[in-house]
């Protein structure tokens, strides 16, 4: 038995504050073209024009926005950076889930040249840790017809595993404000169901971990039960020793090991 | 641990008397538990056939190195130096001159000799067993095989061995029994397999292609009950040796782990979380009538049945705060602490005879498991092993002398034995990783 390492760490992901925002006061379109050399039969074609406007300004990463566009005289519209060449060139949406904050700009190409559109700013804030007390209402899911995450996705980065000291499957403080944001993101989510897998590390024996497991995967089920989460979408599984997330013989190792995990069940 | 120090039983005894005194690490045994009468010496020559060749040269070689590890590993017997032994054949008792086996160098009280034949595809070994003393042949017999391949060579050996280690009083050979354990060498999964004593003859007998933990054996050697994890967890399995699943009624949900039969192969115990808490439960062997044993906040587990007498169980409990050894009388009630010294303590076994308790213990500032022995009797300790890894899973051979454990000492986790003194330690697997070694009865089938 080694003495228990406490290692406590607090984990402070700050809220980024926002930018200033760009002034939308950029010309529309560019000017027109200079005359071509003199043709021999056929009248200058037009020059194109593009708008480019995007429905939420800001957002919170992972969620998705849109992105409109109107064109005339084009033969081509790109959107950038990331998504490039869009149809028709006329007019059209594109649903974007940018990851930070962006600065997107259409170009209409057609025969009477190209034209840049003014760009469009979306700003992302970060996934805040929310304080204590109480946990900001987590991102709706399935905004928009297809989002770019799966639910499985959202699920994955939203119920991050609940990590326990040395030989104890109680939850501790520190751990508390996680399950919360999970709850409150379960709530947002009524129909997803989920399995809680309760993990040990190496150390004690493997008979003794299967219990040590199920106890840890009990804990977290009776908080979220507490927090009004029915046990009908709940299931709980003890892996013991068997499952580890990473096998280096260090603290840091052990104590990603000793935890609760979630996976989502059909 | 390095000076062994082998206490008489009068010493032993005095310390009993002194132990309510002394202070608690005092009560580490440091010595050695004799392992059976004082050793006898033993010539071994070389079994052979009438004719050679490479198959008969092969089978040669693993009847003789059988036979000499299995007389070597008993620990009751010292085996004379083949460098100083006359040359020639010792086949037939007129090979052997008495005077030529008792000088100096030799100097042994027996000779165990005779020769091999293959008749036809069978193999078989006629064994003799003399004392040079009194020119008597106790063993005179022939051990055969069923085929002419190594498995016959091997059975054949294990046969004579056993018969002589009897005949010289050493009781019941355990030659011919066998070790289940866990392995994954085949990849991520961990599957029962059994091996012959010594490590040979290893085979899978599951293929759940999941999780399959902590195998015990029935008490006739005909099943074992194991921890396998199904869709809903670890759950309780009953297998036989020749692979028929029996059912064993339990909750879903909720872990049931770790079972053990009763001496009378009518109950097992296991742990199960079916109300609220880590408890110790007694079922009959089909899982049906579960009675609830323990009844404490935490965790209890690793029950395991006085094989003598079936009257206690010995298992763990952190109701203390940390993981210890506890026993307690087969209802639940007479609840007892073994081990009080703070560190945790595991994998709790009965000795067969009952008197012993053989037990996982990283104490503090151990930096590792390593296994002990507590003397119900004397209420001792001793360290049998002593390394910087993790040796841990201790389980009695049927004759008492002997354990088998798990060590990581190499790197990896293999499975060792050893005689009850420490000494004699083998390397029983190599391939993959090997865990949780549970020794058969003597009714292997």
């Amino acid at each position: 038995m080694t003495v228990c390492l406490w290692k406590r760490f607090s984990l402070f992901l700050l809220l980024a504050v926002m930018l200033t925002s760009i002034g939308c006061s950029k010309k529309v379109a560019a000017p027109p073209p200079p005359p071509p050399p003199p043709p021999p039969v056929a009248p200058a074609p037009p020059a194109p024009t593009i708008t480019l406007t995007v429905d939420r300004g800001s957002i919170t990463a992972g969620q998705s926005a849109v992105l409109s566009y109107t064109a005339t005289n084009a033969t081509a519209v790109t959107i950038n950076p990331g998504i490039g060449a869009v149809q028709p060139a006329t007019t059209g949406t594109r649903q974007i889930t940018p990851t930070q904050t962006t600065s997107f700009t259409a170009r209409a190409t057609g025969p009477g040249g190209s034209a840049d559109s003014a760009a469009v700013n979306v700003v992302v804030n970060p996934v805040a840790a929310p304080p204590p007390p109480p946990p900001p209402p987590p991102p709706p899911v399935n905004r928009g017809n297809t989002p770019s995450k799966t639910l499985d996705q959202i699920f994955t980065e939203t119920m991050v595993p609940i990590l326990f000291d040395y030989d104890k499957a109680t939850i501790r403080p520190t751990e508390e404000s996680k399950l919360l944001n999970n709850a409150a993101w379960l709530k947002q989510n009524p129909t997803v169901k989920f399995q809680i897998e309760g993990h040990a590390d190496e150390r004690g024996s493997q008979e003794y971990n299967i219990a040590l497991g199920d106890e840890r995967a009990a804990a977290v089920k009776k908080f979220l039960a507490g927090q009004g989460i029915a046990d009908a979408r709940m299931s709980t599984i003890s892996y013991g020793e068997e499952r580890p997330a990473c096998r280096e013989q260090t603290e840091g190792c052990w104590q990603q090991n000793r935890r609760a995990a979630f996976v989502r069940v059909p | 641990m390095n000076t062994l120090v082998s206490l008489k039983t009068a010493t032993v005894v005095v310390l009993l008397l002194a132990s309510r005194l002394s202070a608690q690490q005092d009560r580490i045994d440091a010595g050695i538990r004799d392992v059976g009468p004082r050793a006898v010496r033993l010539a071994v020559p070389e079994f052979r056939f009438e004719t050679t060749g490479d198959k008969t040269d092969k089978l040669a070689k693993v009847f003789n190195e059988t036979l000499l590890r299995d007389l070597d590993f008993s620990g009751n017997l010292e085996i004379a130096s083949p460098s100083f032994y006359p040359t020639g054949i010792f086949a037939l008792p007129a090979d052997i001159k008495p005077e030529e086996w008792t000088k100096p160098g030799i100097m042994a009280q027996y000779i165990a000799y005779g020769r091999l034949s293959l008749n036809g595809t069978r193999f078989s070994a006629t064994g003799r067993l003399r004392d040079l003393a009194s020119q008597q042949e106790p063993i005179a017999s022939v051990f055969p095989g069923f085929n002419d391949e190594e498995e016959s060579a091997r059975l054949a050996a294990h046969n004579f061995a056993d018969r002589i280690l009897e005949q010289l009083g050493f009781g019941r050979g355990i030659a011919r029994t066998k070790i289940a354990f866990v392995s994954s060498r085949g990849g991520g999964s961990k599957e029962i397999y059994t091996m012959d004593y010594d490590g040979t003859n290893q085979h899978a007998l599951t293929s759940h292609r999941s999780i399959a933990i902590t195998p015990r054996w029935s008490p006739v050697d005909d099943r074992i009950a194991y921890t396998v994890w199904g869709n809903s967890g670890p759950q309780i399995a009953i297998m036989s040796v020749s692979g028929a699943r029996s059912s064993f009624a339990q909750p879903t949900g909720v872990a049931n782990s770790v079972p053990s039969w009763s001496p009378d192969g009518k109950s097992i115990a296991f742990s199960s979380r079916r109300d609220g808490d880590t408890e110790i439960y007694s079922a009959d062997a089909d899982g049906s009538n579960p009675r609830r044993l323990t009844n404490s906040r935490g965790i209890d587990v690793s029950p395991v049945y006085n094989p003598a007498t079936g009257r206690r169980i010995v298992f763990v409990s952190d109701r203390s705060g940390t993981p210890q050894i506890w026993t307690m009388s087969y209802d639940g009630t007479d609840v007892q602490r073994i081990t009080d010294e703070g560190g945790e303590a595991a994998n709790p076994v009965y000795s067969p005879d009952g008197r012993l308790i053989a037990f996982a213990w990283d104490k503090p500032q151990s930096g590792g498991f390593d296994i002990y022995l507590y003397d119900a009797q004397t209420q001792k300790f001793t360290q049998l092993t002593s390394n910087s890894r993790n040796n841990e899973r201790p389980t009695f051979a049927p004759d008492g002398k002997h354990i088998a454990f798990q060590s990581n000492r190499s790197g990896t986790t293999q499975i060792y034995s050893m005689t009850l003194d420490g000494k004699k330690v083998l390397q029983l697997t190599n391939s993959g990783s090997n865990e949780g070694p549970t020794w058969s009865g003597f009714a292997t089938p």
